[in-house]
């Protein structure tokens, strides 16, 4: 039986960690669950505490509402008698409020009996009597210092929304803790309302990285999903490449970091968690997937918002980070229920933080690798002739190479693009630039006929005799698996890249490509020049590695952690 | 001054100036005259005409500023004089009014409408003085009646204000401003349940003072402890139905789930503010008014909260958070978190700060210098008493009167105040009431900033006390009771004072139902830990509670006992045991919640049904609580108890009596309980604080929660089993351990006046 939806307006203090639940199990019933400062003319009103209750008061009360009020005992902050003064205040509240209909419920039964002796009134029990559900996680809540411990690693006890904390485990308490933390983990214990079976929903969530890396391996899930079978998937997009994502058929919403709005990082996250939250509010994906190397705290704080359903958090972290950078960011994997890492061809030689580093908390993260994620949808490379037409080159006598450095690499890279040029002109090869949507900058070096602005650009890889690329994740791995012809990599160092250096030496000691790292102008025209030769000779290598997507089985992982989670009794 | 002959003459622009203002164009004269050539300075004359002909047409504004071109000039006298004067006295600017005012006519004005709006002035500046020139004033004006009226108040004369009151309240029926006034009369006289009645009266009668009037009874019904009452008249409050609610009806309602301590729920009242505001729905003086209660409660963080969420909170709040920038912790992205925010209070971010400021080392005290003894009142209860029998006990010492100086937050008389004051004064030490210390403190700017931060009721208690002691320079200061001994602590450490004495006299802190003592807690355990800083107690129990409250090592509150003067409390006739005759029983103690007199009255009612013997009972004492006593004598059918007031004389006070029965919930250690055994009488009371250290071992203890019943049954088995003889013996042992000399000495030890036993003498 289908209910039809009805508002039910929520009326919670602020981080209770009851009302996501009841607001996804009223979502669950056929419920729409909305704030009750934006209830216009709801069905029903929930109030998660009493004191929600009374702070509510101010500014009076629906009118035609069923009103509903759950009665909790003393909190850790609130003692005894302000308790009690509380319940001694609401039974006059009620009093004057004789004629209408409020329910009172509690969430045991000694809350009940306790409240219901002061207020005078009956009391019911929001448990009903039903037995705990056997979870696969088992934990136990440090109140005094926010925290729960489980046996695979300890989060803070605000990092997850409890909604989604009830779907994965099972939860008791620290001796000390207080009477309605009790009430509550005991009621979080029992079974939920399941909602109904739909394609699950996503939303990505984009930074605004240096290049197009984690834009191309969100697009390279996201297609896979949907694949898949997955319903809805919108994009939160800081990335200026927002409209390559539009182009590919998903709903994106434009971003701007703090930086590029050039206000207060305090103002800027408290409107990106408000925003977040409308957005999850009516969108309400089964998980949020976000790529980058750190889960950015408003992504955190809005996914506790009481009415957005507690969606799965999915960390896409590649490895491969710079030896001795940052590590902090790591720390955010306690938000995450998944951690998957792209695997990395070069993953040998990683010495990064990623590798390195043992974060505090962990949670109830599980960690998994997956083979390299590359683009393939919209990606597939044209046969040679094909790509040549498409992209109107035309140069039969001489070779054709790939020059594709990264966003505004011509000025990063001055020196090198000089000596390519030199080298080139002396093998008589013919270079095609390949210009990144986020370049900036022009380069006076470059003949425009010369430039292409395309992407993506794994699909006219055939075009080419030979490639010089820089050594980001995304150009690494789709070269070395879809080119036979020569490969020169100029890794790109900046702190907030990954290890290009590493990755690209790596290539060179497997033979898979050159890497162009030369100590004296010479020397690097030397290597050049021999790369050029290789070219002219239309090497061809043999023993690059080919191995499977790993966007199929991320998307995989990510659709079975959308489904209900697994319950052992 | 030369003139330009084509100028108008004088002549010719007063008669324009005269024709405009006819015309009523009193702009266009202004115009003329101020294009004129004749300035205030050298024809005062036209600009006073034009300031009559502007005053006279309603014109103010113009009038007001021709006056000020005349008191710019030097040439503002008489009667436009007077007229700026009432100017100023209207937007408030009392301090110009009284300049202008006594430059004129001097500091006592002969004309009687000068000496009016003298007085009017100084009510803004010196209350007192503007009392003494228009007390006796009969006027019509219900505006400068209020004035004086709340200037009487302000020198706590409220009797006077209330009769001004009640003459006012028969010409002006119905005025909202005198029947708010006259409740709040009743309320600082102590007449607490009749300033709920008048509170009640006027929310039915005066509908625009529902909303301050509810919030009043709820207040007075609290610290009634009705909570009944209290939550009842809250509920009406918070119910009002109003669908659009002004800013100060939604100041008070916050204001009143603060009160009754709901601070979650006042969050969360908060928080929908917030989001309201985002939406344009609330006014931003709302937020002032919040930022501002918020500031004098100490709830530093949670105005930096509405700050960082943009909501207006007005200039003072935002200075002060500016001040406070150094002592709020960086909650990061949590400071958006209204319940972390409001986990940072002042005094507790000031703490580093206080601690920096302490010395390494006490340093050490050379000769004898002054002494500041401090106490809040010197109101009837126990602890005043002991404050002066310290002083006296000093005194006997040979310590020399004109070394002591006493500073008092208050000595009103009219409101309890000033009960041991005559017998202090008696005493020739030097008396200073904070009310007439009107010079701020010379302070670093730095110290400035750390004090702006205090809770308003802490600072309102610290600035004079440090005024003091920058004027007295004493080698020690001595506070009493919390308020006092925080106050003295904060003040010895700014400013420097060798030797400081935190004297606690109250019970198991940690029980007792006061809101502000948890404000006191971090400044006590900062101080305490201070080299130069002595915390005593008067009891061992007492001791060990403050210990345990402050989280101190065990001995380091020191004990010091009360003494008794047993001269004062000769032995009284011996009781009468014999059986026929009454058994009396006496109550001592102040008509307050904490004494619980309703349970005393209850047992007093139980052991009437319960003995074969007759019971007399008598109460002596006073507070808020006692029409509530009389009440509940009438319903309890005990209408021949004796309810005694305003005694203080031993022999008035425990004559005619058999036994004394205390049933306090907290107490230290009661003088009462010292003074009758000290008579040779017997004393049961509750086992609360230091009572069991204080009775002799013939006397009973009562459990600390125990029922009428069953007090009746404990107290008739005490009496069936044990003779009420043996006073001698009774009152030997309380001299001895409550003895003069040994306060005095103890006392002294800490002031490093004498060597203190076990402790090296200062140098």
């Amino acid at each position: 039986m289908t209910i039809p939806e009805k508002t039910v307006a929520i009326g919670a203090e602020p981080n209770d960690p009851l009302a996501p639940i009841l607001g996804s199990d009223l979502a669950a019933e056929g419920w729409n669950p909305v704030p009750l400062e934006r209830a216009e003319a709801p069905a029903r009103v929930l109030f998660t505490s009493q004191t929600a209750f009374l702070g509510s008061l101010l500014f009076g009360l629906p009118e035609t509402a069923l009103i509903e009020i759950v009665l909790r005992r003393a909190t850790a902050t609130q003692s005894a008698s302000e308790w009690a003064t509380g319940l001694h205040l609401l039974r006059q509240v009620l009093r004057r409020h004789g004629d209408r209909p409020i329910t009172l419920s509690a969430l045991s039964d000694t809350a009940a009996r306790e409240a219901g002796a002061i207020l005078q009134r009956d009391v019911g029990v929001r448990r009903d009597g039903r037995d705990p559900e056997v979870r696969l996680a088992h934990g136990v809540v440090h109140e005094a210092r926010d925290e729960i411990v489980f046996p695979q690693g300890r989060m803070q006890a605000s990092a997850w929304n409890w909604a989604r904390l009830r779907r994965r485990a099972n939860l008791n308490v620290a001796t000390g803790a207080s009477d309605d933390l009790h009430d509550l983990v005991s009621f979080m214990n029992c079974p939920r309302s399941e909602p109904a079976l739909r394609a699950p929903r996503f939303l990505f969530v984009v930074p605004n990285g240096v290049g197009l890396g984690h834009l191309t391996r969100m697009l390279a899930i996201a297609d896979s999903l949907r694949a898949q079978g997955a319903g809805e998937i919108r994009f939160w997009c800081f990335s200026q490449g927002a409209g390559i994502i539009q182009a590919a058929g998903y709903g994106v919403h434009y971003r701007m970091t703090a930086r590029h709005l050039q206000c207060r990082p305090e103002d800027w996250h408290g409107w990106e968690v408000a925003a977040l939250q409308a957005v999850l509010e009516q969108l309400r994906p089964e998980a949020v997937v976000l790529d980058g190397s750190a889960i950015d705290l408003a992504v955190a704080e809005a996914l506790r918002g009481t009415l957005c359903c507690a969606p799965e958090l999915i960390w896409i972290r590649r490895a491969m980070w710079q030896k001795g950078g940052a590590a902090e960011g790591l720390e955010g994997g306690q938000f995450a229920s998944l951690i998957l890492e792209p695997g990395d061809l070069a993953a040998e030689d990683d010495s990064g933080a990623t590798v390195t580093y043992k974060p505090a908390r962990t949670g109830l993260s599980k960690f998994s690798v997956t083979p390299p994620v590359t683009l393939t949808l919209g990606n597939t490379p044209l046969p040679r002739r094909e790509a040549r037409r498409t992209l109107g080159l035309r140069s039969f006598t001489r070779k054709l190479c790939l020059v594709s450095l990264g966003g505004d690499a011509f000025s990063r890279q001055q020196p090198a693009v000089e000596q390519i040029v030199a080298a080139a002109r002396r093998a008589n090869v013919r270079l095609i630039w390949a210009r990144s949507p986020l370049a900036r900058i022009p380069s006076d070096l470059i003949d425009d006929s010369d430039m292409l602005h395309v992407y993506p650009l794994g699909r006219f890889f055939e075009a080419f005799d030979g490639a010089i690329s820089a050594c980001g994740y995304n150009s690494f791995h789709e070269l070395l698996q879809t080119t036979t012809y020569p490969l020169m990599f100029v890794p790109v160092q900046h702190q907030k890249l990954d290890d290009q250096a590493a990755r690209a030496r790596y290539a060179a000691k497997q033979g898979w490509a050159d890497c162009l790292e030369a100590e004296s102008p010479q020397a690097m025209a030397a290597q050049l020049d021999t790369f050029f030769a290789q070219i002219k000779a239309s090497a061809a290598a043999t023993t690059r590695p080919r191995v499977r997507n790993g966007s199929v089985e991320m998307a995989e992982r990510i659709m079975a952690l959308a489904e209900p989670a697994e319950v052992l009794a | 001054m030369l003139y330009d002959s084509s100028a108008p003459s004088v002549a010719q622009v007063r008669s324009r100036i005269l024709q405009l203002c006819q015309k009523g164009d009193h702009l266009l004269a202004y115009a003329a005259l101020s294009g004129s050539p004749y300035d205030a300075e050298h024809h005062p004359g036209l600009w006073e005409l034009l300031a009559r002909q502007c005053e006279a047409a309603a014109a103010g504004d113009l009038a007001r500023r021709a006056r000020e071109a005349l008191l710019s000039a030097g040439t503002l006298h008489g009667g436009q004089a007077l007229a700026h004067t009432a100017y100023l006295i209207e937007i408030g600017d009392f301090v110009s009014a009284t300049t202008l005012i006594e430059a004129q006519f001097g500091t006592d004005p002969q004309d009687e409408t000068a000496r009016i709006i003298y007085g009017k002035a100084l009510l803004g500046t010196d209350p007192a003085k503007g009392l003494r020139l228009l007390e006796g004033l009969e006027t019509d004006d219900l505006i400068l009646s209020l004035r004086i009226v709340d200037a009487l108040r302000q020198n706590s004369r409220f009797q006077a204000a209330a009769r001004r009151l009640a003459d006012l309240a028969e010409r002006h029926p119905g005025e909202a401003r005198i029947a708010t006034r006259q409740a709040r009369v009743q309320e600082q006289q102590g007449g607490w349940a009749e300033a709920i009645q008048s509170w009640l009266k006027i929310v039915d009668e005066i509908p625009s003072q529902r909303v301050p009037g509810l919030l009043k009874v709820a207040f007075l019904q609290k610290r009634f402890e009705n909570t009944e009452n209290a939550t009842e008249s809250a509920a009406e409050l918070l119910t009002l139905e109003n669908p659009t609610r002004s800013a100060s009806e939604l100041a008070a309602q916050i204001e009143l789930l603060d009160m009754l301590e709901q601070e979650r729920a006042m969050l969360a009242a908060m928080h929908r503010l917030a989001r309201e505001s985002a939406r344009g729905t609330v006014s931003p003086a709302l937020w002032e008014q919040i930022a501002a209660s918020q500031v004098d409660a100490g709830r530093i963080g949670l105005v930096d909260w509405m700050a960082k969420l943009g909501l207006p909170i007005g200039v003072t709040a935002h200075a002060l958070l500016e001040a406070a920038r150094d002592y709020l912790p960086d909650l990061g992205r949590a400071a958006r978190d209204i319940h972390a925010a409001a986990q940072i209070k002042s005094p507790e971010i000031l703490l580093p700060a206080f601690k920096a400021m302490a010395p390494e080392r006490a340093r050490p005290v050379s000769g004898l210098g002054n002494i500041l003894l401090v106490n809040a009142t010197l109101a009837a209860g126990g602890a005043e008493r002991q404050f002066v029998m310290l002083i006296r006990a000093l005194l006997k010492s040979g310590l020399p009167a004109d070394r002591i100086s006493v500073a008092l937050f208050s000595t009103a008389e009219e409101r309890g105040h000033a009960h041991f004051l005559s017998e202090l004064a008696a005493l020739g030490v030097r008396i200073h009431d904070f009310d007439a210390i009107s010079d701020t403190p010379m302070l670093r700017p730095e110290v400035q900033q750390v004090l702006a931060l205090l809770p308003a009721r802490i600072r309102a208690d610290l600035l004079p006390l440090i005024t003091l002691c920058q004027s007295e320079r004493p080698m020690a200061i001595h506070g009493w009771q919390d308020r006092s001994s925080v106050a003295a602590g904060l003040a010895g450490l700014l400013t420097d004072i060798p030797r400081i004495v935190m004297s606690a006299r109250n019970m198991e802190p940690a029980k007792r139902a006061d809101p502000n003592l948890p404000m006191l807690r971090g400044l006590y355990r900062t101080l305490c830990a201070m080299p130069q800083v002595t915390l005593t107690v008067n009891s061992e129990a007492g001791a060990r509670g403050y210990e345990d409250w402050l989280d101190l090592g065990r001995n380091q509150a020191k004990v010091i006992h009360n003494a008794i003067d047993g001269a004062a409390f000769p032995l009284l006739p011996q009781a009468n045991d014999a059986q026929p005759a009454p058994l009396r029983i006496l109550g001592v103690f102040r008509f307050a919640a904490n004494k619980r007199p309703e349970l005393w009255l209850r047992t007093i009612a139980a052991l009437r049904a319960k003995s074969s013997r007759p019971i007399q009972a008598r109460l002596v004492g006073s507070g808020p609580f006692l029409d509530r006593i009389i009440e509940l004598c009438n319903e309890l059918g005990l209408h021949d108890i004796e309810i005694a007031q305003n005694l203080s004389r031993p022999d008035e006070i425990y004559c005619e009596a058999d036994i004394l029965l205390l049933m306090s919930r907290v107490e230290g250690t009661p003088n009462v309980v010292l003074e009758e055994q000290c008579s040779g009488l017997a004393v049961t009371a509750c086992d609360v604080g230091g009572v069991r250290e204080a009775l002799h071992d013939d006397g009973l203890t009562l459990p600390s929660e125990i029922g009428p019943d069953m007090a009746a049954d404990l107290i008739l088995d005490w009496l069936d089993t044990r003779a009420l003889p043996n006073p001698e013996v009774r009152r030997a042992a309380i001299l001895g351990k409550y003895d003069m000399t040994s306060l005095a000495m103890l006392t002294l030890g800490l002031y490093g006046v004498v060597e203190a036993e076990g402790e090296e003498p200062d140098a």
